[in-house]
């Protein structure tokens, strides 16, 4: 490991992190270190303290809300997901997509705060958190506040929440219709060429294409197709006709931009006959 | 309770009558791998070490216009620092291969006034601690004049071009023509002609777990340097350095002990270890590096791309193809290296597995502004045999031909074995048409258009391909005088040093670097045999250390030689032992003929009479330490033996190109099964049969972990390894990320099947295996190019097809046909 020089911090309680984080103008919030750490090691980025959370057991816990939502400690690790009760009684499709997460080892480091706050465009849970209308609670030296994972995308690697501050709870509301996902990964379990997700709830869907823009687009277009309750395979497919016209993805070493025009249309196709499968 | 009874290590084999070859003896080097106990280059550290990282160039293709390292050398922990312009005051260009004008690259440890590929080393720094080092080459400044880069080896040699290297006109670096048989007459006879116009092998390489590195300490009051390095070919490594340090061979010393994958790509570390030297003797303290990752991908030595141009098969109605005409064009990046020799390797496997007899190749090298190539698993026969797999394919389909019975139409047979190909290589044995039902059973060929439907009514495309490849091993290094007459090298050699020892020990000692190939293991199942003792009761020194005066020039672990060059010296040198001890014995025994001593069970004995015995450890004992007892005629038996194995080569014809250049030819026929989405363009290899043939497997568990290493190797090649760049030089797969090596989940489940053809012309049999030809890579666009016939008959073109190519495929399939031409006479 070859880091510029940094310093480390352990603290012991969230009031310690945030209090941590806000101190430091570069300081930076270690989770899992999947993706931190490497970034750290290729010197891409170069923060000046690492505030590690790993001993705030605080933050991985996995719960049931009363109204029967799903909440997510942001410390919560892939597999925990992949092995939670909670999460398979209320939304099975967070543990599914975890599970497809690189491999066992990323996935015990792996953490979905960590997912969603490196938001690298690639990820799986950017428009997994989209689709199911997730809201990310975020707490600073002032106090906590919730955005909606819609707005909790602001760039590439780049969140609504910002320096001095940490995602501490992710929160989803209660089973809709159903839930589904679907990805074109390099080989079986590499980076996503393109993912999507889809929710499908009473009058309407909620779809989520990742990988094609630096953060989730919203497929409003054929939400709205598939605001009624025909969910059929011709349905679905007619709705998601124009899709890849509608988007500006970029090119690179894996797909032209074309290709992922091609790809967020199957994608979204299959995410949500995914979710019909399951209303 | 501590404790403290270590209790010995047995491997509990039977010895079976026939002795340990063929016996899965368990492998000697495998405890203290997987406890953690191994030995390799980054755990060897010295006192006082120092850390050296590499500044490299950002540039493809640049001038170096100043270098500052004030800033670097200022900061509290750096040691120093080496520049290009201290190496070439203080050391001269490597030696090149190729006659001009490829003989006229000028090569040096680091990038002299010019860089010429992104990653390229320009600074070396040195400094307390890695950290440090790397904080420091931060500190560096290079000012670059960036020039027009050229990246793609169709235009290099354009008259508008950028030149890499002075005095190499049209970045050509070695250019050469060769015509066997009667081409313009097998054209005649044809009735149709098939012409592809351009056929492409896409740049990749290995990745092995453990990147390059060395720790070199130099000895000022002997003015000797000891490398402890992972480099696999040290006497290639120390022909290259001792003329550019100006020193002497015996100056150099390489140590290894344990090396984790060497694949060829540890061949030409020679650079980075001339830096090192330098930096060793300049801060006298030890020096230490270690390639990262990142750096293995931008610098480490490339597989070679290559491109087929005006491919023209000249074929009978019966579907018989008399040979082939093209014109290739190999990319070599931007330094030659172990280059031009790739230009004459791939001759080695001329008409593949093919009775192909009329041929006709233009052969280009050209350079770009990308990473140097160098040999890679299969080295320059691998992107050939994968040039007839696809030809073979092409072919059949255009002229609707069964697959399967063209190739055992075309296929060499059992019975014209030692077969001499047109370029006068002998293919010494093998049975091309049984390896290939064997492997069409492994994935029951027979239920393929069953498996097709099921799997087209879940929107699949099903294919099924083949690929069938040689290794061609033991490599005759006279074939180097093809690409430069005034080479002077020619055949090969391989040492090994067999003793027994004062207490009755047997130390065998090896001149080859393994890499995991297990040399330990079967080194020792050919000295049991020998001298009647089990695997356990031999000690083979693990790694390589030239001083223990073990090696030759051509000493190394690379192009698939152990079996034969490796063994055939233990096998000499075993032999030699055995004939002292049978002689010391006979006449300690009371003057008996040595051919009446048996070795069995550690004694040496009278046949017939077994209580009449010496055991080893008195013969030992006499010879080392108890000089009395030996009599004075036999004063000449040191119970020490060394052996060189020279293969039997002949001097290859410069002037047609032509002579046997390997010694052996394994046999590769493997047979895959894709599924294509056909909605996506991504597939997955659902079922997979390899059927090697390596003529006598010494260890078939050995063998078969090397089946399922290449196969990895090429199943990784045809699906996502690529080392992409962009048009300015950029290398766009710098690390695991984008370039994504086949993981556990990648893997089909592979099922292996074997015939053994002994090959005549080895001391065991045996054939050198351990590359493979990259059978997997055709078999996969083989099964491609099947899967896609019923959406619009797409051609496979290239090797590497990541989803993104089969979509393309499929979405104009029309377009990949404009490449293909059938013409009927």
């Amino acid at each position: 490991m070859l880091l510029r020089e940094v310093e480390y911090a352990r603290p012991a309680s969230v009031d310690d992190a945030i209090r941590l984080l806000s101190e430091h103008p570069n300081a930076r919030a270690l989770a899992g270190g999947q993706t931190l750490v490497n970034v750290m090691k290729a010197r891409a980025a170069a923060p000046d303290i690492l505030v590690d959370l790993n001993r705030l057991d605080d933050l991985r816990s996995v719960g049931v809300t009363p109204d029967g939502g799903l909440e997510l400690g942001a410390m919560a690790t892939y597999t925990q997901l992949v092995g939670s009760p909670e999460v398979h009684s209320t939304r099975p499709i967070v543990a599914e997509v975890a599970s497809q997460i690189a491999d066992v080892q990323v996935r015990n480091r792996g953490t979905i705060g960590g997912n969603v706050c490196s938001a690298d465009p690639t990820n799986h849970f950017l428009p997994l958190m989209v689709a199911l209308d997730a809201t990310m609670t975020i707490a600073g030296v002032d106090g906590q506040r919730t955005v909606p994972a819609e707005q909790f995308f602001l760039g590439v690697y780049f969140t609504a929440a910002g320096p001095g501050e940490l995602l501490t709870r992710i929160t989803i509301p209660p089973a809709r219709r159903g839930d589904g996902f679907a990805a074109v990964p390099i080989g079986a379990d590499g980076t996503c060429i393109v993912n999507a997700a889809a929710t499908l709830e009473e009058g309407g869907a909620r779809i989520a294409i990742g990988c094609v823009a630096a953060t989730p687009v919203r497929a409003t277009e054929m939400e709205s197709v598939l605001s009624g309750a025909d969910v059929s395979d011709e349905r679905i497919s007619e709705a998601a006709r124009g899709l890849g016209a509608s988007l500006d993805p970029p090119s690179d070493v894996h797909a032209s931009a074309d290709y992922r025009r091609h790809l967020a249309e199957v994608c979204a196709v299959r995410a949500v006959r995914h979710a019909a499968g399951r209303s | 309770m501590t404790e403290t009874t270590v209790a010995p290590e047995r491997t509990e084999t039977e010895a079976p009558q026939r002795g340990y070859i063929g016996v899965n003896v368990p492998r000697k080097e495998d405890k203290r791998l997987v406890q953690g106990e191994g030995l390799f280059v980054d755990d060897v550290k010295r006192h006082g070490m120092a850390y050296v990282h590499f500044v490299r160039s950002p540039y493809a293709h640049a001038r170096i216009a100043s270098v500052d390292v004030s800033k670097a050398e200022a900061l509290d922990g750096v040691y120093g620092t080496l520049t290009g312009d201290e190496v070439a005051e203080l050391t001269d260009p490597f030696f090149q291969i190729a006659p001009p004008p490829g003989g006229h690259v000028k090569d040096y440890a680091l990038a002299v006034g010019r860089v010429r590929h992104v990653g390229e080393p320009v600074v070396a720094v040195a400094a307390r601690t890695r950290e440090l080092a790397r904080d420091a080459a931060d500190l560096v400044e290079v000012e670059y004049e960036p020039l027009d880069p050229i990246v793609d080896p169709e235009r290099a040699a354009d008259p508008d071009a950028p030149q890499l290297h002075d005095d190499v006109p049209s970045n050509t670096i070695w250019n050469g023509h060769f015509d066997y048989g009667d081409y313009d007459g097998a054209l005649a006879a044809a009735d149709k002609v098939i012409r592809i116009k351009r056929l492409h092998f896409d740049r990749f390489s290995s990745t092995p777990l453990e990147t390059s590195g060395a720790v070199v300490e130099y000895n000022r009051g002997t003015g000797q340097w000891t490398l402890h390095c992972n480099n696999q070919f040290p006497g290639f490594a120390i022909i290259m350095m001792a003329p550019a340090l100006r020193t002497g061979m015996d100056k150099l010393r390489f140590v290894s002990q344990d090396v984790g994958g060497g694949f060829g790509n540890k061949i030409c570390t020679h650079p980075q270890l001339v830096a090192l030297c330098l930096l060793s003797r300049k801060l006298k303290r030890a020096c230490q590096w270690t390639e990262w990752r990142t750096e293995q991908h931008m610098a480490n030595s490339h597989g070679n791309e290559r491109v087929f141009l005006d491919v023209e098969v000249p074929v009978t109605d019966d579907g018989l193809m008399l040979g082939f005409k093209a014109r290739m064009i190999d990319d070599c990046g931007a330094y030659t290296r172990y280059e031009p020799l790739g230009c004459i390797i791939w001759a080695q496997v001329t008409p593949g597995a093919y009775r192909w007899r009329n041929v006709r190749v233009e052969f280009t090298q050209v350079c770009t502004n990308k990473s140097p190539c160098g040999p890679n698993r299969g080295y320059s026969r691998m992107q050939h045999l994968w040039f007839t797999e696809r030809v073979m394919d092409v072919v059949a389909d255009e002229l609707k031909l069964d697959r399967v019975a063209v190739r055992k139409k075309n296929y060499i047979r059992a019975d014209e074995m030692p077969y001499e190909t047109p370029n006068g290589c002998i293919y010494d044995s093998g049975d091309y048409a049984l390896c290939l039902d064997k492997a069409l059973e492994l994935v029951d060929y027979e239920s393929i258009e069953e498996r097709r439907r099921e799997a087209e009514s879940r929107g699949k495309l099903l294919g099924v391909g083949i690929g069938s490849t040689l290794d061609s091993g033991t490599n005759n290094f006279g074939q180097a005088t093809l690409v430069n007459p005034e080479l002077q090298y020619s055949v090969n050699n391989e040492v090994a040093s067999v003793k027994l020892d004062i207490f009755g020990e047997i130390v065998v000692t090896l001149g080859t670097t393994p890499q995991g190939q297990g040399h330990e293991t079967t080194a020792a199942q050919i000295v049991a045999d020998i001298l009647g003792v089990t695997p356990d009761d031999v000690n083979v020194r693990p790694g390589h250390d030239s001083y223990w005066n073990s090696h030759a020039g051509f000493s190394g672990t690379y192009a698939s030689q152990f079996a034969v060059t490796g063994l055939g010296a233990v096998k000499g040198a075993t032999e030699m032992l055995a004939d002292q001890i049978r002689t010391l014995a006979g006449a300690v025994l009371g003057g008996v003929p040595p051919e009446q001593i048996e070795l069995a069970e550690g004694f040496a004995r009278i046949k017939g009479n077994p209580e009449a015995a010496l055991p080893f450890m008195a013969c030992g004992a006499i010879v080392n330490a108890n000089n009395a007892v030996l009599p004075l005629e036999l004063r000449d038996i040191t119970l020490n033996c060394r052996y060189v194995y020279v293969p039997p080569h002949q001097l290859p014809d410069k002037e047609r190109k032509y002579g046997n250049l390997t010694l052996t030819y394994a046999t590769q026929i493997h047979a895959c099964v894709v599924e294509v989405d056909e909605e996506t363009g991504s597939y997955e290899i659902v079922d997979y049969g390899a059927v090697d043939d390596c003529g006598v497997r010494i260890n078939p568990q050995i063998v078969e972990g090397q089946v399922h290493g290449a196969t990895a190797q090429a199943l990784g090649a045809a699906t996502h390894e690529t080392f992409a760049y962009d048009e300015q030089g950029n290398l766009l797969t710098p690390n695991f990320y984008d370039y994504h090596v086949p993981h556990a989940l990648d893997m089909p489940p592979l099922k292996t099947g074997y015939i053994e053809s002994p090959s005549p012309f080895t001391p065991l049999g045996a054939k050198g295996m351990g590359e493979g030809g990259g059978a997997g890579l055709s078999a996969v666009c083989s099964a491609l190019q099947d899967a896609l016939r019923p959406v619009g008959r797409p051609i496979v073109y290239d090797s590497c097809n990541p989803y993104w190519r089969v979509w393309e495929m499929l979405r104009d399939p029309a377009k990949t046909r404009e490449n293909v031409e059938v013409e009927t006479r």
